[in-house]
């Protein structure tokens, strides 16, 4: 993961404090947006001015909210002009503007609108030409977020993939633990409670909902002090095999061997 | 002439299987795709010459511009349909990946196939050639649009890849007044270097530190200019 200096000690400002929502119209595309920031208690300076920032691709708009001590939305939040309106991202900047050039004094960044939060799909699935593998996860979506890419060779692989036992059991438990051991061992999650990246947070959250009763290993981050990669290791082990523990298909998987299938 | 058309996803779908097959067979034949249900029509309708050759991406960037404008299509219109991207990538694909003696050079089909991934996005020749020229304008846009369109430079790899970069304008003139040669009308010697001190490279990380420090987005080029390392003396003027 890419290591940062801080040092101008700009605070991050946290995600719980900042509610974006999108206005759209008929078509879904957005139109405007609505923000709700409550940015008192970070102790910064009240003059301090707030703009967010709507981006993605190569479209940035910034919009003026006043200051810290003085919260004003503008009268213009719109969005319609901006070229890839879908998957905007929102970032929240904190700036003290009475030296020469602005200083950021806090930040965040990579704030999704909360519409965009429902039903997210962890693991999206597309289909490639894969010659004769199967599957394989490619880290390329948002962020590097996963995605699960099936040979679109195999006739009926998509309903293979939703349904048949043999293909959940085999397949998904080695996707959960190549997802959770990239996430970890290769991006490293900088704040196991806050992740910097949305879709560590949703597979985060995705173990939580497996493993409710098991405390997730504070530290996520090879390059931090404390680190333990055995714990990391013994955790992703509980996560597959609770995972496995909990799918109905496994009746079905072993009345298939029973049935002579696979020899 | 031809009416301008947007691959469907069978036709992006076919288009990809072509360029698959090119791969082993140059003399592989192209497939029509300008029926349905591999493309439809752009609506409104707005005529395309087929047979235009381009001498460098800017050229393409401007041709692309004005057959918009002329139609009051706006960047907002087209951008995001990779469909449209893919279909002119078909259409000028000799241009795009040239026959030379009997061979072609098939590169990444992502050059020649428009990804819905915005990580991607930049590396099709023509999306890029268009998203900068109508979001920066000639003048700003020379350090990535100088060279032929079958290829990329450095700057489109290295700038355009980073949304932070390409999305400001002062960043992207800040560039300019570092690495673009006016006289010459193409970037300074050695600019694209991994070796020298105060290249592109550099500035990138440079750029990243700044931003996290400083709010740039307001500031203007000069200013920006005024907090790069001396490291950087030797690329002004």
């Amino acid at each position: 993961m890419k290591r940062r200096f801080n040092y101008t000690g700009r605070k991050k400002i946290p995600r719980e404090k900042i509610s974006i929502s999108l206005n759209r119209d008929n078509n879904r595309r957005p139109q405007s947006f609505r923000a709700d920031m409550r940015l008192n208690d970070l102790h910064l300076p009240p003059e301090s001015k707030v703009y967010i920032e709507a981006y993605h691709r190569t479209e940035v708009r910034r919009y003026v909210f006043g200051t810290v001590r003085n919260l004003i939305a503008p009268e213009d939040t719109g969005l319609a002009d901006i070229g890839y309106s879908d998957n905007l991202k929102f970032r929240v900047l904190l700036v003290d503007e009475s030296g020469t050039h602005g200083l950021i004094l806090a930040h965040a960044d990579r704030i999704k609108p909360e519409a965009s939060l429902e039903r997210r799909a962890i693991l999206p699935v597309a289909f490639d030409d894969l010659g004769r593998q199967i599957w394989r996860i490619e880290f390329a979506g948002d962020d590097n977020a996963p995605l699960l890419v099936l040979n679109r060779n195999i006739p009926n692989i998509e309903n293979i993939a939703r349904s048949d036992p043999q293909f959940i059991l085999y397949v998904y438990p080695q996707v959960i633990r190549e997802v959770l051991s990239h996430t970890v061992f290769v991006d490293g999650v900088d704040s196991q409670a806050e992740p910097d990246i949305d879709w560590h947070k949703d597979w985060l959250d995705f173990t939580k909902t497996i493993l409710p009763g098991v405390t997730i290993p504070e530290i996520l981050d090879p390059h931090q002090d404390g680190f333990d990669k055995e714990e990391v290791q013994e955790w992703i082990n509980k996560v597959v095999e609770e995972f496995c523990a909990s799918r109905p298909e496994w009746n079905a998987f072993i009345l298939f061997f029973i049935r002579g299938g696979g020899t | 002439m031809i009416n301008l058309r947007v691959l469907t996803e069978e036709g992006i779908d076919r288009f990809g299987r072509y360029i698959q097959n090119l791969r082993n067979d140059p003399n592989e034949q192209r497939p029509d795709l300008n029926t349905e249900p591999f493309s439809i029509e752009f609506n409104p309708v707005i005529n395309i010459d087929d047979e235009k050759t381009f001498t460098s991406k800017m050229e393409l960037g401007k041709y692309l511009a004005e057959r918009f404008d002329q139609a009051s299509i706006s960047r907002t219109d087209v951008i995001g349909n990779r469909g449209l991207w893919s279909w002119m990538s078909y259409l000028w694909f000799d241009q795009l990946c040239p026959l030379t003696n009997g061979s072609r050079t098939v590169l990444e089909t992502a050059k020649y196939i428009c990804s819905s991934d915005y990580r991607n996005y930049y590396r099709h020749y023509i999306a890029v050639t268009y998203d900068i020229f109508s979001l920066h304008g000639e003048d700003n846009a020379r350090l990535f649009l100088y060279n032929p369109v079958y290829k990329h430079n450095d700057f489109v790899e290295q700038l355009a890849s980073r949304q932070n970069i390409i999305s400001n304008l002062n960043l992207v003139r800040v560039a300019h007044q570092l690495y673009w040669d006016s006289n010459g009308d193409r970037p300074k010697r050695g600019a694209q270097s991994r070796n020298r001190q105060g290249t592109l490279r550099r500035l990138i990380r440079i750029f990243a530190q700044l931003e996290l420090t400083f709010d740039i987005y307001i500031m203007n080029p000069d200013e920006i200019m005024r907090l790069l390392p001396s490291e950087f003396n030797e690329w002004i003027n």
